[in-house]
């Protein structure tokens, strides 16, 4: 018996080693990478952390156009309605169009906050924009809320496609759980009420729907931030 | 000794096993750990070689130059609109049309495709009786050469409809909660009407108004319930809600039929003062907005869903391709009584004349 020990635990090797072999080097098919990512359980947080510094922050940087520039080329009448064809122009130079036609931007700019408003959840601050002196007023979100219909900046950076998730809902967490993370990192941090009077220097998205209206309403427009700087 | 040198061979087994494992010419070196991998790489292979030949494009051409429009009972206006105006298209597109109607029952779906399939059609316009018992249907049909073209409602596959055009659902019930927040005052006591449990769009409204809604911690949700799409059911159940909850000061619905129906309620009951908003933008809600009584919907773009629908199906047959991505999501709007006069059948007046409310 004894000078079979060896071989038995020859063997008892081979077998724990073919055992671990496959959990070793497991081979995941595509389908079912794609099949998890479409799963009951997404995890739109943990989506938006896994783009958020390393796709996200790159792009929104990089593609922003100057918000002076854009309201500019936006023509408004007197009473701040804009026309669809002339605004769809400025898009495609600037922005993206959605395939449900709201008009997307990144956009910066520098400017002087003129007034706060905290009062509602979905509070806002009013900026006097470095550049444009034209009629549309320039808001920008600050918390602690941002509407969750507001899905300007999931839809400006181009790359987070509806046919990418499973369903409305999915897509639709997507922009909330953005929107959270810019009330959380983006505008936690901040003294709002301290704000006024203050030079701020800016990063964010703009969004303006368009699909079923006439007449587009432009006497304002209002800012998801992604980075805010003051600067005195 | 002899032990070690045993010992020494085994671990030299051991050892050759490894570098038998890893070299890809080796299966035989370890037989025992393949099948796990060898039968989902057989998956993958049969299920990328199935592709092709699915994605072949239907020889609809030969068909019998028929459209089917199926869609949910039409006594709600907005299935009623939506086959009406994707009937019209595809007629102006020079298609016969067959409308079909499969009373939200998946199996006289299927039968209603099968009908379809039978009569050679060229391409099927459907807006749905489920997201996960539609597939099926729409599968079969595929399987028969038949394009089809989804409206309003999604279903849960992927690759098996030619296009899913579904107004944002999600966008339009939060729009419609971020201003019942607004008309609340951020505070009190509602209630809520959800819509027929099987119907994917009832759990997506749901949703997004929860999104936004339950942020507030000063509104409170006292009742939910469900009413079925229904505006006689509605009536009912908010009677009772009301006696139960008689310090509600708002209702947000699934839709207008509901939302309508818990207005006329809380109206007999002398409650004219609770917020009351539905979805949809039909035009007995516009009219109802316009009145003073209901505050709010959200409008369905159902002509531009029902019209690109025809577009994308004609295209798709004298091009075997389409055009556009499978999943497209169009905006919805929020009427309110500053809007509301200027849309009708589901789409914009044309007018921009300034609305105003005549009680």
């Amino acid at each position: 018996m004894k000078k079979y020990m060896p071989w038995i635990v020859g063997l008892i090797l081979v077998a724990v080693f073919l055992a671990v072999l496959p959990s070793s080097v497991t081979v995941v098919p595509i389908a079912d990478v794609e099949a998890q990512k479409k799963s009951e359980e997404f995890d739109p947080v943990a989506y938006v952390e896994g783009i958020w510094s390393s796709e996200l922050a790159p792009i929104v940087t990089e593609k922003a156009v100057d918000l002076s520039g854009i309201l500019a080329a936006f023509v408004v009448d007197d009473k701040g309605k804009a026309k669809k064809e002339q605004l769809i122009n400025v898009a495609e130079d600037n922005g993206l169009i959605t395939v449900g036609e709201a008009h997307v931007y990144l956009v910066k700019g520098v400017g002087t906050v003129t007034a706060v408003d905290t009062e509602s959840r979905v509070g806002t601050l009013t900026l006097q924009l470095d550049g444009y002196d034209g009629p549309i007023t320039v808001q920008m979100y600050i918390g602690p809320r941002i509407p969750s219909d507001e899905t300007a900046m999931r839809d400006a950076v181009g790359f987070i496609n509806f046919g990418d998730f499973r369903d409305q809902t999915e897509y639709g967490k997507v922009a909330s759980e953005i929107n959270k993370r810019v009330a959380r990192d983006v505008l936690g941090g901040l003294d709002i009420a301290a704000l006024v009077g203050k030079q701020i220097a800016f990063y964010g998205a703009m969004g303006i729907r368009t699909f079923n209206l006439i007449d587009i309403d432009l006497s304002n427009v209002t800012i998801v931030p992604f980075e805010i700087k003051v600067l005195e | 000794m002899r032990v070690h040198k045993s010992l020494i061979l085994g671990l030299l087994v051991v050892f050759a096993m490894l570098l038998g494992a890893c070299q890809t010419a080796a299966p035989a070196a370890a037989p025992a750990a393949a099948p796990a991998e060898a039968t989902t790489e057989a998956a993958v292979e049969a299920t990328t070689e199935a592709a092709p030949a699915e994605a072949a494009p239907a020889d609809a051409a030969a068909g019998a130059n028929l459209i089917c429009v199926i869609v949910p009972p039409v006594e709600n206006p907005f299935f009623g609109a939506m086959s009406e105006i994707a009937s019209a298209k595809a007629k102006e597109l020079g298609y016969e049309v067959l409308q079909l109607v499969h009373d939200d029952d998946a199996n006289k779906q299927m039968e209603l495709f099968e009908t379809c399939i039978a009569r050679k059609a060229s391409a099927i316009i459907l807006d749905n009786a489920g997201a996960d018992a539609s597939v099926a249907a729409v599968q079969k049909a595929k399987d028969a050469g038949i394009p089809s073209f989804l409206v309003d409602r999604e279903i849960t596959q992927e690759g098996v409809a030619v296009a899913q055009i579904v107004s944002n659902n999600y966008q339009g019930a939060t729009i419609l909660a971020e201003y019942f927040v607004e008309q609340m005052g951020e505070k009190g006591n509602y209630v809520e009407l959800t819509g027929r449990d099987t119907d994917t769009n009832a759990h997506i409204r749901s949703q997004g108004y929860h999104d936004v809604i339950d942020e507030y911690p000063d509104l409170k949700m006292v009742a939910q319930q469900t009413a079925n799409w229904s505006q006689t059911e509605a009536y009912g159940v908010m009677e009772s809600i009301l006696q139960a909850n008689p310090d509600i000061t708002g209702v947000i619905a699934g839709n207008d039929t509901m939302a309508l129906g818990a207005q006329a309620a809380l109206i007999a009951a002398n409650r004219p003062d609770v917020i009351v908003m539905g979805f949809d933008g039909s035009d007995d809600a516009i009219q109802s907005i316009m009145k003073g009584e209901l505050k709010a919907t959200s409008l369905q773009p159902v002509a531009e869903m029902a019209n690109q629908a025809a577009i994308q199906a004609d295209g798709y047959i004298k091009n075997g391709a389409a055009d556009k991505p499978e999943k497209q999501s169009i905006d919805m709007v929020l009427l309110t009584a500053e809007n509301a006069c200027q849309y009708k059948t589901f789409a914009p007046t044309g007018s921009t004349d300034p609305c105003e409310v005549v009680k």
